[in-house]
C-alpha cells in the first residue's frame, strides 16, 4: 500500500506541476543610456563589400506584410538583410530605426540645450541643463488620438503629485503649428524638490505629438521661455509626394 | 520497508540507463530534421513524450528523476552497513550531485544577450528565445515595468497588473506567427482588435528549427479600457500600444523579448577588432566597458574573445559585433547566469575519486584473499 500511495503521489505532483500555472507578474526597472551620436541600423558586413567588416552577423528578416511607412522599412537594411543564424539584433529591432515621425519634423534647439535622439515612439530628448538630467524634455509621437487631452492631463497631474481630477488651464497657442499649452506646478512645501510639468500637445492628422518638460520646479521655471520657443518652432516639413 | 525496495532495484537502474541511451540516440536523430531545441524539448525536458505521435513513453525528465530516486534509495538501502564500500558511496553521491546540478541549472540558468553601441549603457539583458508582455505607465530611459512571461500565457489565462484598472484575458496565443491586416483577412471579424501596427488577426506559422526565429503573437480581451475591446500584440509592432483606461490614465503595453535585470549597469566605452593579416578570420575583438555596481562604485573591464567577465554567477562573453553605415560599432555580449556552473566539476571529481577508491579497495581485498589462501 505505501508503495502505491507513494507512486500515486509522485505522479500526481508531476501532473499538477505541469499544468495550470498562474500568470505571475514580475517587476523590474530598465535603464537605458543612449549614445551621444544618433545610430542607424547596422549593415550586414560581408567579405564582398568590405573585408574589414566581415563579422558573424545576420539581421532579422523583415516581414513581408509591413506597410510601406513602417519604421522597419525606413532606410534600414538592404534587401539581402534577412537570414538565419545567430541573431545579434534580437531585441534591437525597434531601437536602431528612427520612428517615421522623425523624418518630417524640425525644430530650433534653444541655446545651451542638449539634444539626444529618441527611439521608437520617442522622437527626441532635450536637456535644458545637460549636467542636470532630472530636467528632461521629451518629444513623443503617438498614432491616432492617443487618449483624450483630459486623460493625458490627469495622468500628468498624478505624475507630479497633484490630484488627477483637479482642473488645469490649457492655453491654445500658435507657433509654426497650433498647440495646446499646459503648466502644472506642485507647490508642496514638504517636498524637497517640488516638481513641475509643462507640455505642448499637437493634434495632427493621424497622430498626436507631446512635447513634455518635467523636472524640479526651479529648472522648469528657468527654462519655460526656452521651452515655449522650442514648442513654437516645431514644424512639420513638407513632404514631396 | 521491503515494498520500497522497488525504488532501490538494480533493474530500475538498468532500465533508466537503457532508456536514457534510447532517448539520446532518438533525440540525436530527431534533431537533424527538427533542430536541437525541439529535440531537447521533446526528449529531455519532458516527463512524457508521445512516440510516433500517439504512444506515451517516459521522457528524459521522468527517467532522470527516477534515476535520482533510485540512486538515493540504493545509497541508503544497499550501503548502510558500516560504510564498508566508501568508493561506491562516493560514486552514488557524485552521480546524484550531477543530476541535481543539471536540474538546478535548468531551473535557474539564463542565456541572454546585451548589445551596446559605443557610449550606450544598459542594465538588462534580452532573452534570445523568451518573450514577455511588459506594461508601463510611461516610457522613460529609466522605467519601471511590470511583465508577464509569454510562456505562462494560455488561452483564457487572466492577466492583471498592479495599480491599473485594466484587465486582460488571453483569447489567442501563438508561438510563431505573423500579424495580418484587414485586407489580408478573409473572414469577417466580429471585433477589430487594436494594434499599433494595424494588425487585426494572427496567422499561425510552423515552428522553426531555431526558436530564436520565432515571432510570437497574442490577442487579448481588455476590460476597463475606453474604446477598446481587444488588442493584438506582436514583436513587429515596433512601438508600444497605448491604452486609455476608464479612469482616464493611459498605460503602455508591448510584446517584446524578455528582459533580465542584471546586477550591474554596463556601458560600452570602446570596441576594437583585429583580423589575421590577409584574412577575414578575427584574431581578436574586445570591448572596454565600464561596470557600474552602485552609485559610487564602478570599474573598467575588458571583455574579449575567450576571456569573459564574471560577476555574482553571471558571465559576459564577447559574442559578436555589428557596424552601422556611419561606422558606429555595436558590440554584442552573450550573457549567461549559472549558479551551478561548478557543480559538474565537483560531481565528476567526487565520482572519479569514488571509482579510484573502489578500484583500490577491490585490489586490496583480492590481494588479501590470495594471501589468505596461500
Amino acid at each position: 500500500m505505501p508503495v502505491k500511495l507513494l507512486t500515486i503521489s509522485f505522479f500526481s505532483i508531476l501532473l499538477f506541476s505541469a499544468c495550470g500555472r498562474k500568470v505571475e507578474v514580475r517587476d523590474y526597472v530598465e535603464v537605458v543610456q543612449r549614445p551621444e551620436q544618433p545610430q542607424t541600423a547596422p549593415q550586414i558586413a560581408s567579405a564582398s563589400t568590405d573585408p574589414m567588416r566581415a563579422a558573424p552577423l545576420t539581421v532579422e528578416a523583415i516581414p513581408e506584410n509591413l506597410p510601406a511607412d513602417h519604421p522597419t522599412l525606413q532606410g534600414r537594411l538592404p534587401p539581402s538583410a534577412g537570414g538565419a543564424g545567430p541573431n545579434v539584433m534580437a531585441g534591437r529591432e525597434s531601437e536602431v530605426a528612427p520612428a517615421p515621425e522623425v523624418t518630417d519634423l524640425s525644430w530650433d534647439l534653444p541655446p545651451g540645450w542638449k539634444e539626444n535622439p529618441g527611439n521608437g515612439m520617442r522622437i527626441a530628448e532635450f536637456y535644458p541643463e545637460p549636467d542636470k538630467p532630472e530636467g528632461l524634455v521629451t518629444l513623443i509621437a503617438l498614432s491616432g488620438g492617443a487618449g483624450s487631452l483630459q486623460a493625458n492631463v490627469a495622468r500628468w497631474r498624478g505624475q507630479i503629485g497633484l490630484d488627477p481630477k483637479g482642473t488645469s488651464d490649457i492655453q491654445h497657442l500658435d507657433g509654426k503649428e497650433h498647440f495646446e499649452f499646459l503648466t502644472l506646478v506642485k507647490e508642496s512645501q514638504s517636498m524637497e524638490k517640488p516638481q513641475s510639468l509643462i507640455a505642448a500637445i499637437y493634434q495632427q492628422s493621424g497622430r498626436t505629438l507631446f512635447l513634455k518638460f518635467m523636472g524640479p520646479t526651479e529648472i522648469v521655471a528657468s527654462h519655460k521661455i526656452d521651452f515655449l520657443q522650442l514648442a513654437s518652432s516645431l514644424d512639420q516639413k513638407e513632404t514631396s509626394e | 520497508m521491503k515494498k520500497f525496495m522497488v525504488f532501490a532495484s538494480i533493474r530500475l537502474t538498468v532500465f533508466c540507463l537503457f532508456w536514457l541511451t534510447v532517448l539520446t540516440f532518438w533525440g540525436t536523430v530527431y534533431q537533424v530534421e527538427h533542430g536541437i531545441y525541439e529535440a531537447q524539448d521533446k526528449f529531455f525536458d519532458s516527463f512524457v513524450l508521445l512516440g510516433f505521435g500517439f504512444l506515451p513513453l517516459p521522457g528524459g525528465m521522468l527517467v532522470m528523476t527516477l534515476l535520482f530516486v533510485n540512486l538515493l534509495f540504493s545509497f541508503f538501502v544497499h550501503y548502510q552497513a558500516g560504510w564498508r564500500m566508501p568508493g561506491l558511496m562516493l560514486i552514488h553521491i557524485g552521480l546524484m550531485m550531477m543530476l541535481l546540478g543539471g536540474f538546478f541549472t535548468k531551473v535557474t540558468g539564463i542565456e541572454a544577450t546585451v548589445s551596446l553601441f559605443e557610449g550606450e549603457g544598459r542594465n538588462a539583458a534580452l532573452s534570445r528565445t523568451e518573450w514577455e508582455i511588459s506594461f508601463a505607465d510611461e516610457l522613460h530611459s529609466v522605467q519601471a515595468y511590470q511583465a508577464v512571461d509569454f510562456s505562462d500565457l494560455r488561452k483564457r489565462s487572466k492577466v492583471e497588473f498592479r495599480d491599473s484598472e485594466l484587465k486582460f484575458k488571453v483569447l489567442e496565443v501563438v508561438q510563431n506567427g505573423k500579424g495580418l491586416r484587414v485586407n489580408e483577412v478573409e473572414k469577417e471579424l466580429d471585433v477589430i482588435p487594436k494594434s499599433s501596427a494595424d494588425f487585426v488577426a494572427i496567422e499561425k506559422l510552423p515552428k522553426s528549427k531555431t526558436p530564436e526565429d520565432h515571432m510570437p503573437a497574442v490577442r487579448l480581451a481588455v476590460e476597463g479600457a475606453t474604446g477598446v475591446e481587444e488588442i493584438l500584440l506582436t514583436p513587429r509592432d515596433q512601438r508600444p500600444l497605448g491604452i486609455e483606461s476608464e479612469d482616464g490614465t493611459v498605460r503602455f503595453i508591448m510584446l517584446r523579448r524578455k528582459r533580465y535585470e542584471l546586477p550591474l549597469f554596463m556601458e560600452l566605452n570602446d570596441f576594437s577588432r583585429t583580423y589575421y593579416p590577409g584574412t577575414e578570420t578575427p584574431e581578436d575583438y574586445r570591448s572596454l566597458i565600464t561596470v557600474h555596481l552602485s552609485e559610487d562604485l564602478q570599474r573598467d573591464v575588458i571583455i574579449k574573445m575567450n576571456e569573459p567577465f564574471r560577476l555574482n554567477g553571471w558571465t559576459f562573453y564577447q559574442q559578436s559585433f555589428a557596424v552601422t553605415d556611419n561606422n558606429s560599432e555595436m558590440s554584442v555580449f552573450a550573457v549567461t547566469r549559472n549558479f551551478g556552473r561548478l557543480v559538474p566539476y565537483w560531481a565528476t571529481g567526487i565520482t572519479s575519486l569514488g571509482l579510484a577508491m573502489h578500484f583500490l579497495q577491490m585490489q586490496w581485498m583480492q590481494l588479501a584473499r590470495r594471501r589468505k589462501k596461500s
